[in-house]
């Protein structure tokens, strides 16, 4: 029996840990969320000429070598004049040239480079998508948040985080984390496989705090990756993200999936830095949260929605 | 004062009509107060201006028609919000932003509802949407 994690958390809080635990062989967990670390490595077959620069839609890419290119995520368009002093509207960056490349649109494609090393500097500009790529893989790296935070905003104007806009006066409170990323995290060592917007990624790097995931970005479905563009903050990739946890023969690992009711998060007043209080995730799951008498509406860029899907999808149970 | 009326419209321009000064008109020639709350104009393309005009009724159809003679379409609306479900990724931003409670997020499957009856039509969820995925209509 394959359950995904909410499946489970339920079932262990009707008939406690002990009834399922003979039955079940793996959980599935899903999260589909904006992750800071992210970048695309893609290669092409040939170029014809050594690049030292390169853009694509006018977002910069890192050359790396004859051939190959890095593309993260938070990187701006250089003609975004709107946040060339302040954060603006972020109108496009590089989450979007992901995201319109896994839709596969041709995209404006600007190298420099030298045809040979006695040869002028030369351009070479084409329309490229996805489909004339030679390789490119996904990589997304997870880093363990002892304390994950929530945002509260105490001043009187709108402010920004990585969670994005924060009403003012302790109008709402903004998360980011379902939760469930650290799950992942802390049960790394026994995922089975990786679910990688849409393909199947694997376990490329298992550290203390940091757990690296690879995945083939020629195979990704768009249906799991947006462009995310926050006033005021800048641009990110929301991603799905997916693991089978191995239960079978490791029941032990059971214990260390953390209840709704027991992960708490910390809740910070954006505006003055200081730590208000610690709320169980089950208040952010049901969008309003309690702090000293005063209920607040609770505001995520966390897709719950998605989330779910993804699990039920690697439960097989969609 | 009394007999005076209000009303809002869109304005839509083709490219050769951006340059009239139509506001001018309004104002000098049938004698109204406009509020331009929204514009946007562009020489290579259809442009809009969102006005609020006060004034008496037969002067507010007179300029009704002059536009109409202008090759300017008018289009008397009320504003609303529309939610774009393919593009929504239920991330809930909105629902924190929202002041009333047009946005909220269902319990159970954790998808982002909109119930248009509760919608003041603030515009903070259009601002602030990640993935633009709220939408200004206009209703005619």
């Amino acid at each position: 029996m394959i359950l995904t994690y909410e499946q489970l958390l339920s079932e262990v809080k009707l008939n406690g840990l002990k009834s399922i635990s003979s039955k079940i062989q793996a959980v599935a967990l899903g999260v589909f969320e904006p992750l800071d670390h992210v970048r695309l490595t893609m290669g092409f077959k040939s170029l014809g000429l050594k690049p030292f620069s390169a853009k694509i839609q006018n977002v910069p890419l890192s050359v790396q070598g004859e051939r190959e290119f890095i593309l993260t995520p938070t990187t701006l368009s250089l003609d975004d004049a709107m946040n060339t002093h302040f954060p603006g509207d972020f109108i496009y960056g590089g989450a979007f040239v992901l995201e319109d490349l896994m839709n596969h649109k041709p995209l404006d494609f600007r190298v420099f480079g030298y045809p040979t090393d006695l040869m002028d500097r030369q351009e070479l500009r084409k329309s490229i998508s996805v489909d004339e790529l030679h390789y490119g893989y996904l990589d997304v790296e997870l880093r363990k948040e002892l304390h994950p935070t929530a945002y509260v905003n105490g001043s009187d104007s709108l402010k920004f985080s990585e969670n994005g806009a924060v009403k003012n006066n302790f109008q709402s409170i903004n998360f980011k984390t379902s939760g469930l990323l650290q799950s992942i995290i802390d049960l790394a060592s026994h995922v089975e496989t990786v679910f990688m917007a849409g393909t199947t990624g694997i376990l490329s790097s298992l550290g203390e705090s940091v757990v690296r995931f690879s995945g083939d970005f020629l195979r990704m479905d768009t249906l799991y990756a947006s462009g995310l563009s926050l006033k005021g903050y800048g641009v990110m990739l929301a991603l799905g993200l997916g693991a089978l946890i191995r239960v079978e023969g490791n029941v032990h690992i059971l214990d260390q999936i953390i209840s709704n009711e027991d992960r708490l998060y910390k809740v910070v007043d954006i505006a003055a830095q200081k730590e208000l209080s610690r709320i169980p995730f089950k208040q952010f799951r049901d969008s309003m949260v309690v702090i000293d008498d005063g209920a607040y509406k609770v505001g995520s860029l966390t897709s719950l929605y998605l989330a779910e899907r993804i699990a039920r999808r690697l439960a097989g149970q969609e | 004062m009394a007999d005076k009326i209000s009303k809002k419209w869109v304005l839509q321009f083709p490219p050769n009509q951006v340059d009239k000064p139509i506001a001018y008109h309004l104002v000098k020639d049938f004698n109204l107060v406009i509020n331009i709350l929204q514009a946007s104009a562009h020489e290579e393309k259809e442009s809009f201006m969102i006005v609020e005009v006060i004034g008496r009724k037969k002067d507010i159809d007179n300029a009704f028609d002059f536009l109409q003679t202008q090759e300017i379409e008018v289009v008397d609306m009320e504003k609303g919000i529309t939610l774009n479900v393919n593009t929504c990724i239920h991330c809930g931003l909105c629902v924190g932003l929202c002041p009333t409670t047009a946005l909220t997020i269902d319990p159970k499957t954790h998808e982002v509802c909109f119930e248009k009856k509760d919608c003041v039509v603030c515009d903070l969820c259009l601002k602030y949407c990640p993935v633009a995925a709220i939408e200004m209509e206009f209703l005619k």
